[in-house]
């Protein structure tokens, strides 16, 4: 419990933080309730007929219970880096401004201080999940006036993946911040990795074990929902998921406790 | 069941105490706050501080004095536990440096480090916070260090002698019995040095034992009542300022019987300290006597000196001639 209020001590006072969480959660929001209305296609109002019609993501179903859970958490997946970032520069900050060697000299064991950032990194993942979940859940009962309240949960185990997803994500970040300490060189390696060596990696050598590459399992734990959604997957004959799979949450689970142990390995055997 | 597992380890701890206090008497009348022994830190190929020994005496004012790049800092950094000694050990308080022995020190490495985007009353609050402190004095801390009025002003919109005086302020929430400072006047104007002294000055007056790292002769000389310093990471000297300094000189003097020699010096009064050194007797004047005096005197006791020799030098000096002796 110190341990968090210290966090919170640090962080409440940084309007960049605050500012970063609050326009996360606004876009978060305001994204999950928008997309209702933009169409795919954007060809119904211009009365050309194209070879399909379609109308808003709100007309197709997109806050149709089971469906909603799948397809906002993949919306939000493209904004996990957010959480990511503040995070990082949060870590990166106690390197720069050498606080982190102030608060081991005032009295915080190197556990203490590394505890403390998981910490923050379990409550931001959490946080975030909570988010998505609220609206998500707001916008079920909007929008499925005829269900019962438990039945608003059905499908809702992607919340759970993308909590796994964001999970690694923040503590992938935190550890490459930990290793360089630099808030720059860490953004640097982490999105060079994330989207081009990785992909890379998978292409050119891993074949069927790819999936076994860092971060391959986080990506893979929610997939494209519009075709399970549009039954576009039954058209096409492809397989889609209908919840999150297994493998890759455990996957996704080990990586992350080899990150958060690798990070405290880093701090543990570096002079401050 | 609790108050046995505490019981039992008191009294085992003060049967070896017993054993410990038991033998050399003198040396613990004077309580050390501090005791490194050949303590080493290797980067590499460089060694940063060379089995360095040091003692510091509770109620000093303690000046680690040594160029920059001599290993003040490392060695700090080592006693307080954020860099890892190579070899060696330390003790706080006579014991290991842990939560509780942290507790009674406030120390502050190399520059005042804090949040910059917080106002000085939150960034005291956070080394509260790691500190357990119950009930913070922030205001009372702030007022000491005449910062008061200033205390919901942002860290970052303070100039580098309001930095270095939270960071005193800081260092002193606690209560603290040592108060360890590293560089507390580099960079500041001449009216900032003069602040800073002044508070270190009054710490020192309530009985807190202060150790200083400065590069700085003058400031050593000004604030401090003893003195280790560090070439290259080895130490050089030890000892009392005055004892370096000689306020009205040193003597070196010796004979072929040098105890009654030192026996019958020690009755004059004249010396603040007397030390045998090689063989010669080595005499800080405490008020000044002329060699004549000193030979004639000691004649008429019989006492007949066959090494004679009178100086007075300032520390500048001192440290020169002993940096360079350890440069060649």
């Amino acid at each position: 419990m110190k341990l968090f209020k210290l966090e919170w001590l640090k962080f409440k006072g940084h309007t960049f933080f605050l500012l970063g969480t609050g326009l996360y959660v606004l876009c978060m929001v305001g994204l999950i309730v928008g997309i209702g209305n933009i169409e795919p296609l954007g060809n119904r109002k211009t009365g050309q007929d194209g070879p399909i019609t379609l109308g808003t993501f709100g007309e197709m179903g997109f806050y149709k219970v089971p469906f909603i859970w799948h397809n906002i958490t993949y919306i939000a997946g493209y904004f996990k880096f957010i959480p990511a970032f503040i995070l990082l520069f949060f870590v990166a900050n106690e390197y720069k401004f050498k606080t982190y060697r102030q608060n081991l000299i005032d009295g915080l064991t190197k556990s203490q201080f590394y505890s403390s950032k998981l910490l923050s990194v379990l409550f931001f993942s959490l946080f975030s999940t909570l988010v998505i979940g609220l609206t998500g859940l707001i916008a079920a009962i909007i929008y499925n006036p005829d269900m019962g309240f438990s039945e608003f949960f059905a499908g809702s185990d992607f919340l759970l993946g993308y909590f796994a997803e964001v999970l690694f994500l923040i503590t992938f970040a935190a550890f490459l911040t930990f290793l360089m300490r630099s808030s720059t060189v860490a953004i640097i390696i982490l999105l060079l990795y994330y989207f081009l060596i990785e992909p890379f990696l998978g292409f050119a050598f891993m074949g069927d074990y790819k999936i076994f590459l860092p971060t391959r399992a986080s990506r893979e734990l929610i997939n494209e929902p519009f075709s399970r959604m549009t039954q576009m997957d039954l058209i096409l004959g492809i397989e889609t998921a209908e919840s999150i799979p297994l493998k890759e949450l455990i996957i996704t689970f080990s990586y992350t406790i080899i990150f958060a142990f690798g990070g405290y390995i880093i701090l543990k055997k570096r002079d401050a | 069941m609790r108050l046995i597992l505490y019981i039992v380890p008191c009294y085992l701890s003060n049967l070896i105490n017993f054993e410990i206090t038991n033998e050399p008497k003198i040396l613990t009348k004077v309580e050390k706050v501090l005791q490194i022994q050949s303590l080493r830190k290797q980067f590499g190929k460089i060694t940063a501080v060379d089995s360095l020994n040091l003692e510091i005496p509770k109620g000093s004012v303690y000046g680690i004095l040594g160029p920059n790049g001599s290993g003040k800092t490392t060695s700090l950094g080592m006693v307080l536990g954020v860099i890892r000694a190579s070899s060696g050990s330390y003790s706080w308080f006579g014991e290991e440096l842990n939560f509780n022995t942290k507790k009674r020190i406030g120390a502050i490495l190399e520059t005042p480090n804090f949040y910059p985007y917080l106002s000085a009353r939150n960034n005291l609050k956070i080394v509260a916070k790691i500190k357990e402190i119950k009930n913070p004095d922030i205001d009372g801390v702030l007022k000491t260090v005449d910062l008061f009025e200033r205390g919901n002003s942002k860290f970052k919109t303070f100039s580098l002698g309001m930095k270095q005086r939270l960071a005193i302020a800081s260092a002193l929430l606690n209560n603290p019995e040592v108060l360890l400072l590293d560089e507390p006047t580099n960079g500041l104007d001449p009216n900032g040095i003069a602040q800073i002294r002044e508070l270190i000055r009054s710490i020192a007056k309530k009985g807190i034992t202060v150790i200083i790292a400065s590069h700085l002769l003058d400031e050593v000389e000004k604030v401090c009542t003893d003195v280790a310093i560090i070439r290259f990471g080895k130490l050089l000297f030890s000892g009392s300022v005055d004892e370096m300094t000689g306020s009205e000189g040193i003597l070196e003097i010796s004979a072929k019987d040098n105890e009654a020699l030192k026996k019958e010096l020690e009755t004059w009064g004249y010396f603040s300290s007397i030390k045998e050194v090689n063989g010669k007797l080595s005499l800080v004047l405490s008020e000044s006597i002329s060699a004549s005096e000193v030979n004639q005197k000691l004649a008429s006791k019989s006492i007949f000196i066959d090494h004679l020799n009178f100086r007075k030098n300032s520390l500048e000096e001192q440290f020169l001639e002993l940096t360079n002796k350890a440069g060649s």
